[in-house]
């Protein structure tokens, strides 16, 4: 009895330990992650619905139209709910101080991760076993890209995280009404979160139909309409409109207008294998390319393991929740391979992928280590942390740039620069580079950036808010004249193969580099040696007759 | 015999501790170890003895694009994907990357090619199209060597800064290689914007000597960024040597060719660019000499 109660206590702990585990890692340094190209967009928007919500109790303004657009105006082409999460952080900043402005936009997305993890383990425990929980846990804490996109103020990990709490919530309402019902709210946010979300009610009609299929020749209206599909229903779009109050008003032109944004997305490029894409987008496999080069190996290995060794038919209380983390997983990221959506910027997209990857590596695993008799079965467990060990390396050496973390099977980031990846994704300021112009820059001095400098201006300003970079830096246009000139190696511009040959003659000032491969480069502006130029008007003309 | 059921999660177990004992060690071994800066000095020296100045270097691929910040004095093209592709149009190339030549250059039928030195994981190949008797070079490709600049407001030799030719006191004023586009096609030459002013001039001097071109040609335009659909000047070139002397025009959009027949290939001349105003005059110029392959035809 007491084994029993000690048990349960570990049982309990065990993913609380875990998810703080994880939050702390996130959080820990959180200032020295970069800011992406995209994340300067979220973190303005963050800040003004930030301001609404803190300003619109003085004289309930909250529903009033002029008040609504004055504050969610801003990056009105995405839905509303990761941004609430980092108005939350903000708010938090806003009225106490207690971090950096632009830290407070990404805690309520580290946040989120960590009660994701919490979902996770749980599915993962009733589904299979306690054991490969934790292996599932960790798989998913020491997922390198995934890691970057908890710690950063975007939508990626949010619509990622929320369509795993919506399978999960799905799963559990098998057995459970309250989950039934949790459904329709946990697929809101996911909607609320990102476009790509209404793809994973696929996984579950999938299912359902096949795991109901004799229910559904027998009453089929009775078992269509589960109290899942009725909380869908009734509650997911609600839920979406309620979060997002820039449809509270002209809602259907907003929201034609959301949905023909992204149905007419503008092209970006994205550098796969050497060659640039864009439009017409990579070929179909490169989303699976992707997330094979930057996942690390033995999470691959393990995940596979899991659904080639065992024979899941057999066992049908694991066989269900492994179908459905199956077709969840093949929906996130098929979305990408098969329909014409654009695709850039690694695995950004296919978020949502990667926790079902981690519960997948995780079963795998505990099915090797369980199976296995070469061990002493008292010790058969002990050998799991090997597989975590490359990974850990290759974390720590790239500090926090982990959109430049590529697999063992690549060789890593200079694998990457081997067989024609990007290095780095896209456009990101980093802390590294930061700190060099506190160091460097000793009175105000213009700074320019190419290929592509338009984001700097903005990144530059959160970080000098956030007391993160010198005042002294100022963004120039004027890459001729600027003190400072940054390079940074993106092969997805087309000139940038031009523009490393025209400035092979300066001698740089700093290099950023992981793995040996350069990141970015600075390069200072010389004067010209003193030469007086003549008065003008003096000179013969040439004869040429 | 009946395998037990255990096997395979053995042979998994097994194979997944190999894995992370092989993943450990290609971390220490490969992915933290620095990649090559520099050219191995090996390399240097074999490519120096088989080259002319300008010839032109691809790097298989991007870990070695450090050699082109490093080697400035070589015309060598960072490790684009494209490469093999672009070197396709070339006479003869020389190539750097790793101890196995990649597939792409492999690939390319009509070329012969030998390995010259491999020094520390680097090897330097040379290819040569089959039959092929001369080579193409672009006094931009080894810019700045074999040229000296010279304006109205620097008549005694032009400045350098960040290692390009200052003509004028604003910063477009200056000769450098750069990229622009003419008729949508996008080339690398030399950048020489006019100062603006009948009197105001822009003088290049070209060496051709270190290349015994067997012929010469002018290239010259006026990039499409600075296209006035005929509304700004031209911008006039003369090129002279000694007593010969030829007039040209540009014309905005278009990259023009002057072939300098007559023009000796030992001695230097000089390109002289004018025009009546400077406004929108991006204005590109390169001088193509085709010499006999270094080596002879292979």
């Amino acid at each position: 009895m007491k084994h029993l109660t000690a048990w349960r206590i570990v049982m309990a702990v065990t993913p609380l330990l875990l998810a703080g585990f994880y939050l702390f890692l996130l959080t820990y340094q959180a200032e020295r992650v970069a800011i992406t190209d995209d994340a300067r967009f979220y973190m303005e928007a963050a800040k003004d619905y930030g301001d609404y919500l803190d300003n619109g109790w003085k004289g309930n303004k909250y529903f009033d139209k002029n008040f609504i657009d004055r504050y969610w105006r801003n990056n009105h082409e995405h839905p509303s709910f990761a941004k609430l999460l980092m108005a939350g952080g903000y708010l938090i900043h806003k009225k106490f101080t207690v971090w950096h402005e632009a830290f407070s936009y990404r805690v309520g997305i580290s946040f989120l991760a960590a009660i994701t993890l919490l979902f996770l383990f749980s599915f993962v425990r009733r589904a299979v076993s306690f054991r490969a929980a934790v292996f599932a846990s960790l798989f998913f804490i020491f997922l390198p890209r995934t890691f970057f996109h908890a710690r950063v103020a975007t939508l990626d990990f949010t619509v990622g995280a929320t369509c795993f709490i919506f399978i999960y919530c799905y799963w559990r309402g098998l057995t459970s009404r309250f989950w039934a019902w949790m459904t329709g709210i946990a697929f809101g946010l996911a909607l609320a979160s990102k476009l790509n979300a209404p793809f994973m009610v696929l996984p579950v009609l999938i299912h359902y139909c096949i795991i109901k299929w004799d229910d559904l020749k027998r009453r089929p209206v009775r078992t269509i309409f589960a109290p899942q599909f009725v909380s869908m229903l009734l509650f997911s779009l609600p839920l979406f409109f309620a979060l997002w109050p820039w449809l509270w008003h002209d809602t259907f032109a907003r929201f034609t207008e959301y949905v023909l944004f992204h149905l007419h997305h503008y092209g970006i490029s994205m550098y796969y294998l050497g060659q640039i894409y864009s439009t017409p987008r990579p070929p179909w496999a490169a989303p699976f390319v992707m997330m094979v080069v930057t996942t690390p190996l033995l999470t691959v290995l393990c995940a596979a393991l899991g659904f080639m060794l065992y024979r899941w038919r057999g066992d049908i209380r694991r066989e269900r929740p492994m179908l459905l983390t199956a077709l969840a997983a093949f929906v996130a990221v098929g979305t990408l391979m098969f329909l014409p959506a654009p695709f850039y910027s690694g695995v950004k997209l296919f978020q949502p992928f990667f926790p079902f990857l981690a519960v997948a590596a995780g079963v795998g695993l505990w099915r090797v280590l369980d199976r296995a008799t070469i061990l002493p079965v008292r010790w058969r467990f002990a050998p799991f942390g090997v597989v975590f060990i490359p990974v850990i390396l290759s974390m720590i050496d790239l500090k926090h740039d982990n959109l430049s973390y590529y697999s063992e099977i690549i060789g890593g980031t200079k694998g990457a620069a081997k067989y024609g990846f990007e290095t780095h994704y896209y456009d990101l300021y980093y802390y590294d580079l930061a700190k060099y112009f506190d160091r460097e820059l000793k009175s105000f001095s213009p700074v320019a950036f190419d290929p592509n400098g338009k984001e700097y201006p903005f990144t530059s300003s959160i970080l000098k808010r956030s007391k993160l970079l010198t005042p002294k830096f100022y963004y120039s246009d004027n890459k001729e004249t600027a003190a400072y000139f940054v390079l940074t190696h993106e092969y997805r511009w087309r000139e940038y193969p031009d523009l490393l040959r025209k400035h092979k003659w300066r001698k740089p000032v700093y290099v950023l580099k992981r793995q040996g491969v350069p990141l970015v480069t600075v390069y200072k502006r010389e004067e010209p040696p003193v030469v007086r130029p003549v008065a003008p008007l003096k000179i013969p003309k040439l004869r040429i007759d | 015999m009946k395998l037990s059921s255990r096997t395979p999660y053995n042979i998994a177990f097994v194979f997944l501790m190999l894995t992370a004992l092989w993943g450990i060690v290609s971390f220490f071994s490969y992915h933290i170890a620095p990649l090559p800066e520099k050219m191995p000095p090996t390399l240097q020296k074999a490519f120096e003895a088989d080259s002319r100045p300008g010839d032109r270097i691809y790097l298989a691929d991007q870990r070695f694009d450090q050699f082109v910040g490093s080697h400035p004095q070589f015309n060598i093209f960072p490790g684009t994907g494209k490469n093999a592709s672009i070197a396709a149009e070339d006479t003869h190339f020389y190539l750097i990357g790793g101890r196995s030549l990649r597939h792409s250059f492999a690939a390319l039928k009509d070329f012969d090619h030998r390995e010259i030195a491999y020094a520390d994981g680097v090897t330097l190949w040379r290819f040569d199209k089959a039959g092929a008797p001369f080579a193409e070079y672009r006094v931009s490709d080894s810019f700045p060597e074999g040229l000296t600049v010279r304006s109205s407001v620097y008549p005694d030799g032009s400045p350098r800064r960040n290692r390009l030719f200052v003509t004028g006191t604003e910063v477009w004023q200056n000769v450098q290689a750069g990229g622009g586009e003419f008729g949508g096609k996008s080339r690398t030459a030399l950048s020489a914007h006019p100062l603006g002013g009948a009197d105001q001039w822009v003088e290049l001097t070209v060496d051709p000597a270190r290349w015994q071109a067997a012929e010469m040609a002018f290239e010259y335009g006026v990039a499409d960024s600075g296209d006035c659909k005929g509304g700004c000047p031209p911008v006039k070139i003369t090129v002279t040597q000694d007593e010969k002397l030829i007039t040209l025009e540009s014309k905005d959009g278009q990259w023009l060719t002057a072939p300098l027949n007559g023009f000796a290939a030992g001695r230097p001349f000089t390109v002289r660019i004018v025009a009546d105003k400077a406004g929108k005059r991006h204005f590109f110029c390169d001088v193509v000499l085709r010499a006999p392959i270094a080596g002879g035809v292979r």
